[in-house]
């Protein structure tokens, strides 16, 4: 068997020398690859911690903006946020309102103090309104019409709408590192500016129902005092007005009708005697205490008292029935007199004792509101005018102490269990022709209004 | 400041120490910014801010951070920062904070900086 030459120790050098040389391009390359691997895993480790802090600005934004009510808080946080975020010394997030071109909120950072007051000129004279919100990120240096946002060293625009006529804009300087803003940066910021829309939504509904809410308040407190007003005026309104308000409070039926009527005075015997001899304080008391009784009496029987003076009341009655009013005129008359008995009574010893001269008359009168006006204001009040009116008054007159004097009309609407006096023609003051006249002496027990 | 929070400051030579511990937020920010007007009225030129192993730093407390950074350049001071963690260095580095502000294993590798 023929043996291969040998190699010659030059040869053999230099085979090992070519063998180490691949050897080492190998690992060469190799170590090449692999730092390369090594590079590619650190970057995709920076890219996937980049991704989890911007996927935790999300999480942080969706936790601290979404319990806020507050429009300006709301976009005081949210700067705040994608400032740290994006690593920035400038941001700013404003609110303008696209109908009146004026700002309705604006936070920045980083912002020379000037810059405020540059944006609302800019909004004001409408020049911001050519971002439009679907023009997503914008990078101002190649947008034309946007000097006032990138004079302030501002660097991206991205706008937002929170209603028709509320729109937003994120605006934000370089970023500190010095890179620009990538399509992953871009898509962050479209969606921190569209939960910055739905947060300042929630925040204006809840301020609208704040809003609504302190109205009602109001409302309800002037509710309050108009009650109140209503309350303390009624005490001096005869319960027809305010029936009649109640019944129509825009346009109530005030106005001077014909109506059949039986009309009451009540006046106190030696009034002015009394009032010489008692301080004013007492005499007053004695009024409320007499009139509080009548008054009673007055309200049983459907009588509305539509005036007082410092010693007498004005009654009217009514009702469908002609009859029906007269009576109760007259049962009423009779219970002024009962009561002012038992009251003198009760008060035997400590003040003298009240008589009331009482006239009842019925008939048509002109019943509704007498307006006085004057320059100075006017002065309303319900009323029954006209004869019928004054010859009550006129009875009242020539009655005496603790009698009750009516008229021939009054007395013909009775029944029969009146006991009544004839006084017969009475010439009565202003009035143009003589009124037979009766006093009304008491009435059968049981009697009532018909 | 809030329950979760602690600032308070100290003097290490003529480094202004502020130490933090706890939440670091938009929410829990003011203490901090208090904390860095505070001695820079005092007239600090030379800070450490300090971060406990417990402190938490979200995106709005990185912006107290930025702010801060960006007034102590205006008013010519040097700002170091210790004790973050492996983590947050790495968020500090991506934001761009680390551009001015060095960061630091330890208070004492920190203090020997200035």
């Amino acid at each position: 068997m023929k043996r291969p030459p040998l190699k010659s120790p030059q040869r053999r050098a230099r085979e090992t020398s070519r063998s180490r040389q691949a050897l080492e391009r190998e690992v060469t390359e190799l170590k090449a690859r692999y730092e390369e691997h090594l590079r590619e895993a650190s970057r995709a480790q920076q890219e996937l911690e980049r991704r989890m802090f911007h996927l935790k600005t999300l999480y942080d934004v969706s936790r601290e903006i979404g319990f806020l009510i507050d429009t300006q808080a709301i976009i005081d946080n949210l700067l705040l946020m994608i400032v740290g975020t994006f690593g920035v010394e400038r941001g700013l997030i404003l609110l303008r309102d696209v109908r009146e071109n004026r700002v309705e909120a604006i936070a920045h950072r980083g912002l020379e103090d000037t810059a405020e007051a540059a944006l609302k000129h800019a909004v004001e004279t409408g020049l911001l309104a050519r971002l439009q919100v679907s023009a997503g990120t914008v990078v101002l240096s190649e947008h034309h019409g946007t000097e006032p946002l990138s004079s302030i060293d501002l660097h991206v625009w991205i706008p937002f709408e929170v209603s028709e006529s509320l729109h937003g804009g994120i605006g934000l300087g370089e970023k500190m590192i010095g890179e620009g803003y990538s399509p992953d940066d871009s898509e962050l910021l479209v969606t921190l500016a569209n939960q910055a829309s739905v947060a300042i939504q929630k925040a204006r509904a809840h301020e609208e129902v704040v809003r609504y809410a302190d109205k009602l308040a109001a409302s309800l407190r002037r509710i309050e005092i108009l009650e109140s007003m209503k309350a303390n005026l009624a005490k001096f309104v005869p319960k027809t007005v305010k029936d009649l308000i109640e019944e129509s409070p825009e346009a109530p039926l005030l106005e001077k009708r014909e109506a059949d009527v039986s009309v009451l005075f009540a006046d106190i015997t030696g009034y002015t005697r009394m009032s010489a001899k008692i301080d004013l304080d007492r005499m007053n008391q004695v009024v409320e205490v007499y009139f509080g009784a009548f008054l009673d009496e007055i309200l049983r029987l459907g009588g509305d008292v539509n005036e007082t003076s410092g010693d007498g009341l004005m009654v009217i009655f009514r009702d469908p029935d002609p009859r029906r009013h007269a009576t109760s005129a007259v049962m009423a008359a009779l219970g002024i007199h009962r009561r002012a008995q038992e009251t003198n009574a009760t008060l035997e010893g400590y003040y003298e004792p009240v008589t009331m001269h009482i006239g009842v008359n019925s008939g048509i009168a002109a019943v509704g509101a007498t307006k006085i006006e004057g320059a100075a204001g006017e002065r309303w009040t319900y009323t029954a005018s006209g004869p019928t009116t004054n010859i009550a008054a006129r009875l009242a007159a020539l009655s005496e102490g603790g009698s009750i004097v009516i008229s021939e009309e009054t007395k013909g609407r009775l029944g029969e269990e009146f006991e009544v006096e004839d006084l017969g023609p009475q010439s009565l003051k202003n009035v143009a022709h003589p009124v037979r006249a009766f006093r009304c002496i008491a009435a059968a027990p049981g009697a009532q209004s018909a | 400041m809030t329950k979760s929070q602690e600032i308070s400051t100290r003097l290490k030579g003529d480094v202004s120490v502020i130490d933090i511990r706890g939440e670091v937020t938009s929410q829990t920010g003011k203490p901090i910014e208090d904390a860095y007007h505070a001695v820079t009225a005092a007239g600090a030129k030379k800070i450490l801010m300090v971060f406990a192993s417990d402190c938490y730093i979200n995106s709005g407390g990185i912006a107290i951070l930025i702010g801060i950074l960006s007034q102590s350049r205006k008013h010519a001071q040097r700002v170091r920062m210790s004790g973050l963690t492996a983590h947050f260095q790495k968020i500090f580095s991506m934001v761009g904070l680390t551009k001015y502000a060095e960061i630091h294993p330890s208070e004492d590798a920190a203090l020997s900086t200035f």
